[in-house]
Formats: C-alpha cells, structure tokens, sequence
C-alpha cells in the first residue's frame, strides 16, 4: 500500500511473496504514505507478514494477528532469506505506531507475550 | 449496453451479453475480454470472465461514483495457476483498474486472478473501496493502492499468493 489516508481492516492475507530476490515482498505493505490504517487484518504464511518501510509516515498498525512468517518450510529451504511477522524499517521520526499486534517475531517492534487486543475477524462476520 | 463504453468481448458467452443487450441489464457483463473494458455506469458480472489483454487492464473504470459487483464470478488473467508470474512482471497488466476515477468501489464476493501485474489497482483515485473480493495469484499484488491515490477502504479481502520476487509487494 501507497498513498494517504486509507484504511486496512478485516483482511486475510497468506503465502503471499517470495523469500528470493531483491525485493522485500510481504502479507500486507506500507510501502510509503501517510496517515493510514491497519488494523484487525490476519498475516500469516507470508515472507513477512506486515511491513512498513522507510518512507511512510504516520501510520497505525494495530491489533492485527501477525504470525508464522514465513512458513516454516521457507524458513528451511531458503536459509538465506529472512522473514518476520512485523517489520518496521522506517525512522521513529516517522512516527509510525504498532499497537496491540499479536506476534511471534519481529524487528523494530516489540511482540507482547500475550495477545490483549488483537481481533482478527470482523465482529460478527 | 452503452455506446460509451469500450468494449472488448469475444466468445460465445460474450456474444450472447452483446445480443441481449437490448433487453438485458447493459452493465452485465460475462465471457472473453480481448480489450479493455472501460466502464461508465454501475455493472456487475454475470458469469465469469476470462481477460486476454496486454499491456493495459483487463477492466478500467471511466466514470466515479460507480460500482463493480463481482456477484461471486471470477476475472482471470493470463498467469500460470501454480506459479503467478509467467516471467517478469508486467505492471500496466491489472485485472481491475480504478482508472484515475474517484469514489469508486469493486464489491465482492469474487475472484480476481492470475494477473501479470495487480489483481485491483486503485491508482490517482480520490475515495474508493474493495470488500469481500479474494485475490490470487497475481503477479504483483492482490490489491495495492498507489502513491495517488487517497481516503481508499480495503476491508474484509482475502488475499493468497501474490507476489513477485523483483518488487516489494504481496498481498495488500
């Protein structure tokens, strides 16, 4: 995701990327933006699971369920290749918040032990 | 089925949209895609549709303020079903394109597939939203909103095994 001011909510998103190549693919994307938010989405079995990268700004990714990436037949296949449930690559001058996440791994984020917020599904749907 | 539109549809199924087009809804749509299908009202699928355009999006949308309702169909692209991309990715190849058109919105269920570039693109787009639709196999990724593009809703998708191993991209 690019762009300002969009919302993310609900989604499911799995095995999606590739653990090759230069790029750093993923289950959900802040690529660069402003102001946007993720929240109560579902990534798991992704080469990562939710990315924010350097030129996003202002951001909230929250209460999302982040976990099992990649899978484990990635992790032994491609030992070269690294992957995690939550990434923040941006600057903390960039102001983006991770709130209430449910991870196993991560860089630049903190996993709590245990999930208090996190709700993947839409309630009642 | 109005003139306004930029049709390109071939086959059995298609032909018999285009026949009945005078007396069936004109936003239906179904079949074989050869060109891109610009769309300037509200449509909705009616059967499911397979895409062989290149270099330029499958549907487009021309107009704002219109829906695209998959009614649970599927639009699939030119891909391999197993491995997404054929090769290098091909970013102008979108299944579903918001075209530049604001508030504009693809309401599922349904399937978007097997694309060269993304599944739903919303690009330079004011407002907008997807719900509901499932995205694989796409060979950037599922749904992706671009630098342009502002205030879009993506809510309660599915999106499984996209991906290219040459662009940061995945499923949303």
């Amino acid at each position: 995701m690019q762009g300002n001011n969009n919302s993310l909510r609900w989604n499911e998103t799995s095995g999606n990327g590739y653990a090759t190549g230069t790029a750093v693919d993923f289950g959900i994307g802040v690529v660069s933006g402003d102001g946007n938010i993720i929240e109560a989405n579902t990534a798991i079995g992704n080469s990562n699971g939710i990315v924010v990268f350097p030129p996003a700004t202002n951001n909230q990714v929250r209460q999302n369920v982040a976990v099992g990436n990649p899978p484990i037949q990635q992790s032994n296949s491609v030992t070269t290749a690294t992957g995690v449930d939550l990434w923040d690559q941006s600057s903390p001058n960039n102001h983006n918040t991770f709130l209430g996440n449910m991870c196993v791994t991560a860089i630049n984020v903190a996993c709590p032990t245990v999930a208090t917020q996190a709700v993947p599904r839409k309630p009642g749907g | 089925m109005t003139l306004a539109r930029r049709i390109g549809l071939s086959g059995l199924a298609s032909v018999a949209v285009l026949i009945g087009s005078g007396i069936a809804d004109a936003e239906d749509i179904r079949g074989t895609i050869v060109r891109t299908l610009v769309l300037s009202e509200n449509t909705q699928l009616v059967g499911d549709v397979i895409c062989q355009v290149t270099g330029a999006p499958c549907i487009a949308f021309g107009a704002p303020n219109i829906v695209l309702s998959l009614n649970g169909f599927s639009i699939t692209g030119p891909n391999d079903a197993n491995t997404g991309c054929k090769g290098t990715s091909v970013g102008t190849e979108t299944g579903i394109s918001s075209g530049g058109q604001a508030n504009v919105g693809v309401r599922g269920p349904g399937l978007v597939q097997r694309f060269q570039g993304d599944g739903i693109l919303f690009n330079a787009t004011a407002k907008g939203w997807v719900q509901g639709v499932t995205t694989t196999t796409n060979c950037m990724s599922g749904i992706r909103i671009n630098p342009t593009s502002s205030g879009i809703s993506v809510e309660g998708n599915v999106s499984v095994r996209n991906g290219t191993s040459a662009n940061p991209c995945g499923g949303i």
